[in-house]
């Protein structure tokens, strides 16, 4: 399938990501503002990919550290992710215990999937429809933020329930780190351009 | 791309967003290396059940400060403990010594009162008492119950041994004078002496008190002591009689000696006397043999001289006289005395040994004898007194088995026995049949008289007795009448008395005058004027 080549690419032009004035490409600097012209985004994927191995850095101590650390009477119960869906499972909870492992675990690693994905399937110029690819992307871009959830949560309770010995929840290193990882897939997101998408699918193979 | 352009190539570099990641995994893998290299010592704590203790959330504290928390809980391999695993912070790695001791702090209700009972809340938590000892020991077995005075506490820990358990238990309390300066950290059976071991825990600043010299009794529970010199019964306070306690005192008259050190050993001896039970190390050994009962004669039962306790009695020497064939029964049995010159005062020498022999000897010269008392007519003991007895002579010494044998003089209820019997007899010999023949020629003397009495008193005359004294009686009653203040002659005498009294009134006016104007005989006295009432003058 071939599809229109009238791109702006095609055409030798570049939009400048500042003013987004249409400028030839080779010129390296933008007429009207002076920024720096790139036809794509510059390192998109090695970016994307950096950030995204930053974010799988992270998540680890998302997940092994307690987010969340309960202390009802003296006992300290600290809690993980993981061990605060497992709990509230126990508590026949489940449509809570469903939105958080959906927004805590579920969607961060689905993000990350998804970009990794995308990366490689413009990496190795796979033969996949691009106009899923781009769905896929938008998805991705739209839901990622959503996983903030978790930690608005945790901040909430923290401001919340100070009710010094009787019950008292502290936030936990966990939470700092998977804000990080949310963060992250959120810049990582942002700096994959999915032009390149379009780009590898529109050329013909050889 | 038509035209001939040189195609600017930018060169090839790493772009610097690899820094980011690189510093994700670089402060990831500080973090570890961080954490490992600070992480405190790993213990494992063997007790004997794990109530109150859950796996990543009871903690280990001492002095309420959080040292770790428990890891894991596992049962031990032979199943009948369980093994805790525990890791605690850096600064706590000092507090690991040999004799620190674990205990889960739990509600419990002693006799010493309640304690832990915010655990009831607040869930269990694992104690720690740091020790004394070398550090760098990581496993520990934890005990039951807390320790009664958690190590480090100052004062002075001492060892008890006693042949009976008596009333002393862990948690008694130490007692000097009635106060209470320690108590009892344990109280075991010791298998191999079999003897119960106790473990005191006296507090600074009366560890001071314990000397070398220091005698310990069980003062717990009520000590009646039954013996010659009479009945006593001693309690400690309220809390020794129900719970029982060790108390501590010089023996009378000891110096105090060398402090006590720590871990030094003593005896519990069963009562207060026990500690005053001295033993003299230089006696002399008598044997005095009885004829009479030995009913009541007990070792340790006193020998006094006088009243004076010189020496105690050792035992009945049965066994020597069954050795000796019993040579005819009705020979006397021979009791072991022994006699100790320090008692009396003399210094604890042989010379002063030797001295008592010897007085003794001089002694039984001159009548000393040694008899069979009842010390307490209660208890039925009897106790061995050397006296002089006057009416006794010279005597030998005897000998048996060995031992200079003292000799003995019935005495006692013997004696009693002795004096009723010697005045039965005198009794009978009194010479009762020429008295009672007398008594009865007397008898019959005075019967006669009593019959005379009688006819006496029968005879005529006698009866009129009684009438003529009834008349007799009547007119002198009359008599008296008529003197009475109502009869007719007092009237009268009265009467003459009132007029004589008028008479001599009249006549004093008359002598008045007659000595104021003795003129007034032959001339009459001169006639006053009558006053005239007048009017008083106004002043």
């Amino acid at each position: 399938m071939s599809y229109p080549a009238d791109t702006a690419a095609a055409r030798g032009l570049a939009l400048c990501h500042v003013c987004y004035q249409l400028d030839p490409v080779g010129r390296h600097h933008c007429g009207r503002c002076g920024a720096a012209l790139h036809l794509r985004h510059a390192n998109s994927l090695q970016r994307t990919v950096a950030l995204l191995v930053t974010a799988c850095i992270l998540y680890i101590p998302a997940n092994v550290l307690p987010i969340m650390d309960t202390i009802q009477l003296g006992r300290a119960g600290p809690s993980t992710i993981i061990g605060g869906v497992v709990f509230l499972l126990k508590l026949n909870d489940y449509p809570i215990a469903a939105v958080i492992f959906i927004a805590s675990v579920m969607v961060p690693l689905a993000k990350l999937g998804a970009m990794f994905y995308l990366v490689w399937s413009v990496q190795s110029h796979h033969r996949s429809s691009p106009r899923q690819r781009t769905r896929v992307y938008q998805l991705a871009e739209l839901v990622g933020r959503w996983s903030m959830v978790d930690v608005f949560v945790v901040a909430i309770l923290v401001a919340l329930i100070q009710l010094g010995g009787l019950l008292t929840i502290l936030p936990g290193p966990a939470a700092l780190a998977f804000a990080g990882v949310v963060v992250v897939t959120m810049l990582a997101a942002e700096s994959f351009d999915p032009r390149l998408i379009w780009d590898q699918a529109g050329q013909p193979h050889d | 791309m038509t035209e001939a352009t040189a195609t600017v190539k930018p060169r090839r570099r790493v772009p610097v967003i690899w820094l980011v990641p690189i510093a994700a995994a670089l402060i990831g893998i500080w973090v570890v290396i961080y954490s490992y290299m600070t992480q405190g010592p790993e213990i494992t704590i063997t007790f004997s059940t794990a109530a109150g203790v859950e796996a990543g959330k009871t903690k280990i504290k001492t002095l309420d400060v959080e040292l770790g928390i428990v890891e894991s809980v596992e049962l031990t391999e032979d199943m009948r403990g369980v093994v805790l695993t525990a890791r605690l912070e850096r600064f706590a790695a000092p507090l690991l010594r040999e004799d620190t001791q674990f205990w889960v702090v739990r509600p419990r209700v002693g006799p010493g009162g309640a304690s832990g009972l915010g655990t009831i809340l607040s869930g269990g938590y694992i104690k720690l008492a740091a020790g004394t000892g070398k550090t760098g020991r990581r496993q520990f077995v934890g005990r039951d119950d807390p320790p009664l005075t958690p190590p480090g506490t100052p004062g002075l820990r001492l060892h008890l041994t006693s042949a009976s358990a008596g009333s002393v238990s862990a948690g008694d309390p130490v007692l000097f004078r009635g106060y209470r300066v320690g108590e009892v950290d344990s109280a075991e059976f010791d298998l191999q002496e079999q003897r119960m071991s106790y473990a005191l825990f006296i507090n600074e600043p009366f560890d001071a008190l314990v000397t070398q010299n220091t005698r310990f009794w069980n003062s717990g529970g009520i000590s009646v002591k039954a013996s010659a010199d009479g009945l006593e019964v001693d309690i400690g306070s309220l809390q020794t009689v129900l719970i029982g306690g060790v108390a501590f005192d010089l023996p009378d008259g000891a110096v105090p000696g060398p402090p006590a050190k720590e871990g030094d050993r003593y005896a519990l001896l069963p009562n207060r006397d026990a500690i005053n039970q001295r033993s003299f190390n230089h006696y002399a050994d008598f044997v005095v043999s009885f004829t009479q009962s030995l009913r009541g004669v007990r070792p340790g039962a006193p020998v006094e001289y006088r009243g004076i306790p010189i020496g105690t009695i050792q035992r009945v020497m049965i066994r020597e006289m069954s050795e000796q064939g019993l040579k005819g029964l009705g020979a006397p049995i021979p009791v072991l005395i022994r006699v100790e010159p320090a008692r009396i005062g003399l210094p604890d020498t042989p010379a002063s040994v030797a001295q008592l022999e010897a007085a003794l000897r001089t002694g039984v010269e001159h009548g000393l004898r040694a008899t069979l008392q009842t010390g307490n007519l209660l208890t039925g003991s009897s106790l061995v007194a050397l006296d002089f007895h006057p009416d006794q002579g010279a005597a030998p010494l005897g000998s048996f088995a060995g031992y200079t044998e003292i000799p003995v003089l019935a005495g006692g209820i013997e004696r009693l026995e002795e004096q009723i019997s010697a005045l039965l007899a005198k009794l009978n010999a009194l010479p009762l049949d020429p008295t009672l023949r007398e008594l009865d020629a007397t008898l019959v003397a005075v019967r006669d008289a009593v019959e005379d009495l009688k006819n006496l008193l029968g005879s005529d005359e006698t009866q009129a007795i009684p009438a003529s004294i009834e008349s007799a009686v009547l007119e002198t009653n009359r008599i008296l009448d008529s003197l009475s203040p109502d009869s007719v002659a007092a009237e009268r005498l009265n009467r003459s008395l009132a007029e004589l009294t008028e008479v001599l009134r009249n006549l004093e006016s008359v002598t008045r005058t007659l000595a104021d104007k003795p003129s007034a005989v032959i001339f009459s006295p001169p006639a006053t004027k009558d006053p005239v009432p007048q009017k008083r003058s106004s002043p």
